[in-house]
């Protein structure tokens, strides 16, 4: 894993010591080529996991997550170069050495073997994250969503490092890789019980599950492009990366401290598409898309099953590229109406045809319509969850409308009908924010060609 | 202050403290400790203000009161044991009129109202060897006599003043009162460990003391003692708002800094001994310390102070006070996580 | 010469990333060689050895 990591080290020298006209494409174009180094990653010879030393390794669980992380700081870097335009040298040299110390912390969080090294890394990447938000956010409230994100994690996690090293205690090691091959159940006890809530309650939050999802809009919304994207795209599925590799552990207990959960989680996917649909911010709508998207992702660890896992894989890494996609939608017209409210930006499609194009394609991969791998997630987990029990399917089938009305709605809004006279002077699309676009939807697009690189542990 | 004043101040302030650790004699550890608060007393009122006196005088009071305490559990121990030297009281009040005595004299809850008090009242300079160097002498003691140490009592001052560290911060504004409670706070997580294992009482000593240090370096570079003056900061160094920044976070123990050691160790070997709510409840309430630092933070750097000041390009100035030290033990302070597994020597 | 000397001078930063690479690269084949030199018992993982390698489970 060091041919991923030290390169990435070295980018922040090579963006310190760049020609100032020279930052952005350094760091994109050699952003871009580490990105591309982790394709080497997909060739895993051993059916279980590629070990590449005993404190890295990667398996097919975190390998398209690891892809994912390193696709998107190129990304990233490209998407934040009109919000920092007006900003010295300095400050944007801070920026993207964040960006890329986040990078840094996502992809040893991803490959980690040990447990309390995944939990140290997990944490730290609150602090890049936390600064970008705080630091390069747009309004006052950016504070205020700061202090949500960072205690709401904290508060989630700090049971979790109690109750792992009191597992460490009891087990004698929290290797992923001999967790695996451990037979010894835990008791169902009431204390036990308590165990397995400090455990997923980290993730849960992080996720975030239904109920414990204030902190997400608050973030989203303040954010900076780039603080949207990775917490989209790459934040919220540590949750999901976590709570898959620590249900191995708690193996009895899940089957029945599931339940509660999983009820919030339907139920909220509910709630959260139907908030969805009377949103008049536009960031605030993707941020709540994705709470509903998440609760999907849920729902589908907390039934345990093979497919339902693949269902789960392949759901967060559509959700990562299309969530951060939309944001980068939502950006560009930000960018351009100095608004995030949908009714200010009307009819844009006369204006910007080709922005018109990328963003009913990216409706339409929200909503997965086929052949997108959106759907290939969500139609794995409701059928596991149809399986499990089959009242879900009138919560699961109620979502799957909901989901198609406001992608509708966002669509429709944003793109159709007049627009407003203070449109009138915008400026034309840039290449750069196509080749955003494009760079999101080629890999949603050509994922859908060979799904089972996205499948998981369980394919 | 007179050059040859300070020194023999100093040296009997160092000599104080070097008794105290090193003799196994309660007499000379109690002529120890008052040499020590005896030689602070100048120190405090280096800059004589009312309000220093105030705080010297507070000081005073307090330490001599715990000396006296810590006198009459001598002569206690005497009485019972017939000897002078430091082994582990045998009858059931001297240990916990001693461990009495030494937590008057770190500022732990319940007597912790004289610390922010005191620091306050002080210039930053001596403010920082209250919090830091004041320490040493009583924790040494402790080290000593922790086999005999209630641990019913040191875990319930423990979690108080972990409590009281957090909560007291919330409404201040003024750095030092601030600092004085983040000492109160790290003062309870060295009392929680100490019955099980003094070695990581020791740990958590330096690693605070460590971090400390460079905190008020920096505040003495500018002079500031409030938040409004740490605010205006990010025109006259940028650099250091970033390191501020990262040393807060540090001081609340945010994983991947120095700070995250002691409490991880901490919490591993309270776990080990059988104890799940406590450690977790103490994790829980260093959260408000960390609120506090986060409110610090986000005046100091991450916003800029909406304000019209004749300070532009100040930065431009060589600064004239000098701090070799500040650059090292910033480093230090931040990022000596990764050699934790160093660190399995104290088991 | 004065010429290449000026390339060098604006461009060396282009080595970095590739040198962390190769680097890294390198720091991986030797973790490889190390992890795998405990397996030259096994059908399946062996490695020939090294003239003069020691085997590590010794």
């Amino acid at each position: 894993m060091l041919k991923t990591i030290i390169p990435t080290i070295m980018l922040i020298p090579t963006v310190w010591w760049s020609k100032p006209h020279m930052i952005w494409i350094n760091a994109t174009v050699y952003s871009l080529l580490i990105s591309l180094t982790t394709l080497s990653l997909l060739n895993q010879p051993s059916d279980t996991n590629l070990n590449f030393s005993t404190t890295f390794f990667s398996d097919a669980l975190s390998t398209p997550l690891l892809m994912l992380t390193t696709w998107l700081l190129p990304l990233m870097i490209l998407a934040s170069q009109h919000h920092l335009d007006k900003e010295t040298l300095t400050r944007k040299k801070i920026y993207i050495s964040l960006l890329i110390s986040l990078q840094v912390f996502l992809v040893m969080t991803f490959s980690a073997t040990e447990f309390i090294l995944f939990y140290i890394l997990f944490e730290a990447t609150l602090i890049p994250t936390l600064i970008i938000i705080t630091r390069w956010g747009n309004q006052t409230e950016r504070l205020n969503a700061g202090t949500y994100f960072l205690f709401y994690t904290l508060m989630g996690s700090l049971p979790l490092l109690v109750a792992l090293i009191y597992l460490q205690n009891s087990m004698g090691s929290l290797n992923f890789l001999l967790l695996q091959l451990m037979n010894k159940s835990i008791t169902t006890s009431w204390s036990n019980s308590l165990m397995w809530l400090a455990c997923m309650m980290a993730f849960l939050v992080k996720m975030p599950l239904y109920g414990l999802h204030l902190w997400l809009p608050k973030a989203h919304v303040e954010a900076p492009i780039a603080g949207s994207m990775v917490l989209a795209a790459i934040l919220l599925k540590l949750g999901g990366y976590g709570m898959m590799r620590i249900t191995i552990l708690l193996s009895p207990i899940t089957d029945y401290m599931a339940y509660p959960f999983l009820m919030l989680s339907l139920w909220g996917m509910i709630m959260t598409s139907s908030i969805c649909l009377r949103q008049t911010d536009l960031k605030s709508l993707i941020a709540y898309s994705s709470v509903s998207h998440m609760a999907l992702v849920i729902v589908a660890i907390l039934i345990q099953t093979p497919w339902s896992f693949m269902g789960a894989t392949a759901l967060m890494i559509a959700h990562g590229l299309t969530s951060s996609l939309l944001f980068c939608l939502a950006n560009s017209n930000y960018e351009r109406i100095h608004s995030r409210t949908m009714l200010l930006a009307r009819g844009l499609q006369t204006i910007l045809p080709l922005m018109a194009a990328w963003w009913l394609v990216a409706s339409l991969t929200n909503l997965a319509l086929p052949p997108t791998i959106n759907l290939l997630g969500e139609l794995l987990i409701i059928m596991a969850s149809f399986s499990w029990s089959n009242l879900t399917i009138i919560l699961m089938g109620t979502n799957v409308l909901i989901t198609a009305l406001y992608s509708l709605y966002m669509l429709s809004t944003t793109q159709r009908g007049k627009f407003t006279y203070h449109t009138n002077n915008i400026s034309p699309t840039f290449t750069r924010e196509n080749t955003l676009m494009v760079l999101h939807l080629a890999p949603l697009l050509l994922l859908s060609i060979s799904p089972k690189i996205i499948l998981g542990l369980m394919f | 202050m007179n050059p040859l004043t300070l020194i023999i101040i100093m040296f009997t302030l160092f000599m104080g403290t070097m008794i105290t650790v090193f003799s196994s004699h309660w007499l000379t550890m109690w002529i120890g400790l008052e040499m020590n608060m005896l030689a602070i007393i100048p120190i405090l009122i280096n800059k004589a203000t009312p309000r220093s006196t105030e705080a010297a005088t507070k000081y005073f009071l307090t330490q001599a009161t715990a000396s006296m305490i810590l006198m009459m559990a001598i002569t206690l121990n005497i009485l019972d044991s017939g000897q002078w030297t430091l082994i582990n009281p045998q009858n059931q009040l001297t240990p916990v009129l001693i461990t009495l005595a030494l937590i008057i004299k770190l500022g732990m809850a319940p007597f912790h109202f004289w610390v922010p008090e005191v620091t306050q009242g002080v210039p930053l300079k001596s403010g920082l060897i209250l919090l830091t160097w004041q320490k040493l002498a009583p924790l040494s003691i402790l080290y000593q006599i922790s086999p005999s140490i209630n641990p019913t009592m040191m875990m319930s001052v423990a979690i108080l003043s972990i409590m009281v560290g957090g909560w007291g911060g919330l409404n201040q504004t003024q750095l030092r009162k601030i600092l004085a409670y983040s000492s109160i706070a790290h003062m309870g997580w060295m009392a929680a460990i100490i019955t099980f294992n003094p070695n990581t009482m020791v740990l958590n000593l330096i690693i605070y003391i460590l971090m400390t240090i460079p905190m008020f370096m920096m505040f003495m570079q500018h002079s500031s003692t409030t938040t409004l003056s740490l605010s205006q900061m990010w025109n006259k160094n940028p650099l250091m708002v970033s390191t501020i920044l990262i040393t807060l976070m540090s001081l609340g123990g945010l994983p991947p800094l120095t700070g995250f050691i002691p409490k991880w160790i901490i919490i591993q070997e309270l776990t080990k001994n059988g104890n799940i709510i406590l450690p977790t409840a103490m994790a829980m309430l260093a959260l408000l310390n960390l609120y506090f630092y986060m409110r610090l933070i986000y005046s100091s750097s991450l916003t800029m102070f909406p304000t019209t000041n004749n300070l532009k390009m100040k930065w431009q100035f060589e600064s004239t006070k000098r701090m070799p030290l500040i650059t090292p033990l910033i480093i230090l302070s931040t990022m000596l996580l990764p050699l934790t597994p160093a660190l399995s020597v104290l088991n | 010469m004065a010429n290449l000397l000026q390339i060098m001078r604006d461009h060396w930063v282009h080595i970095l990333v590739p040198m962390g690479f190769v680097f890294g690269c390198y720091l991986d084949r030797k973790n490889d060689e190390k992890l795998t030199a405990f397996r030259n018992k096994s059908m399946l993982f062996k490695r020939e050895l090294r003239p003069n390698e020691e085997v590590t489970w010794k």
